[in-house]
């Protein structure tokens, strides 16, 4: 792989093919939420995203992390994994130790919103419940730089 | 106190505008909220300045509805108009429908003439 033999040479070729995938821990609280954002910039960039995908995706990573984190406590975490291929990007991110989503309205209306950004900015997405106090979120969209 | 996201809040031609900056996500939207909950009763329009906010997410979205309807809830005739400058809060206002539900300006000046 070239650059690999280099980090220089790789970090300013681009040469991040080797890359994915690229993961990132977080506590569920949503001060962090700014972290992960930073993190889907970073990834964004390394594809050679432009100005709007990479802000597409900070809005996405912000609204997985906000709809897996509910019901986060002092205990939740967030693990995000951005896995890419020449075509899509894929990202899941997967929330531990998080209690029941709220079911008032104004939660619902939160998730409602959320729900037709996920539709309009990627092509696919999921959110799954486990037992055992984890949630995952998943998503995936045509590869940003392409 | 939060180096994300600043709001304050100033009354300019009748209307009390909300003057936001930063970044609006599920750790700063509660500064967006306690501003909605700070104003006065008699407020008829109320215009939050988003020109220089640079993130805004379906949860600082929601509290701009929830603000919209409480306001009509008073009146049919109150409003809360937006402006919006900034080319990734006005998609995000687009793909949840609420370009349509909002009025938009470019600046605070139109926003407060109408």
């Amino acid at each position: 792989m070239p650059g690999l033999d280099n980090p220089t040479a790789a970090a300013t070729s681009g040469a991040l093919e080797a890359a994915s995938p690229v993961s990132l821990t977080i506590p569920g609280a949503p001060e962090f939420f700014l972290v992960a954002r930073m993190s889907a910039r970073a990834v964004a960039t390394c594809l050679d995203a432009d100005v709007d995908q990479i802000e597409d995706l900070r809005l996405l990573i912000d609204e997985v992390c906000t709809l897996s984190g509910e019901g986060s406590t002092s205990t939740s975490r967030m693990t995000l994994t951005y896995s890419w291929d020449a075509h899509y990007l894929e990202v899941r991110c997967i929330a531990s130790d998080v209690g029941d989503a709220l079911e008032d309205h104004e939660s619902r209306a939160a998730r409602e919103l959320s729900g037709m950004i996920l539709e309009a900015l990627c092509e696919d997405f999921s959110i799954e419940h486990n037992e055992h106090g984890t949630r995952s979120v998943w998503f995936r969209l045509r590869r940003p730089g392409t | 106190m939060n180096e994300l996201f600043k709001a304050s809040r100033e009354s300019v031609g009748g209307c009390e505008v909300i003057r936001a900056v930063g970044e609006v996500d599920l750790s700063t939207t509660s500064e967006l909220q306690a501003q909605f909950d700070a104003l006065p009763e008699s407020s008829k329009v109320v215009v939050v300045d988003l020109s220089q906010v640079t993130f805004l997410d379906s949860t600082g979205l929601n509290a701009l509805v929830s603000a919209q309807k409480r306001l009509r809830m008073r009146s049919d005739d109150h409003e809360l108009r937006l402006v919006v400058t900034q080319p990734q809060i006005l998609k995000v206002l687009e793909i949840t429908g609420l370009s349509d539900v909002f009025p938009i300006f470019a600046d605070v000046e139109a926003a407060t003439a109408k």
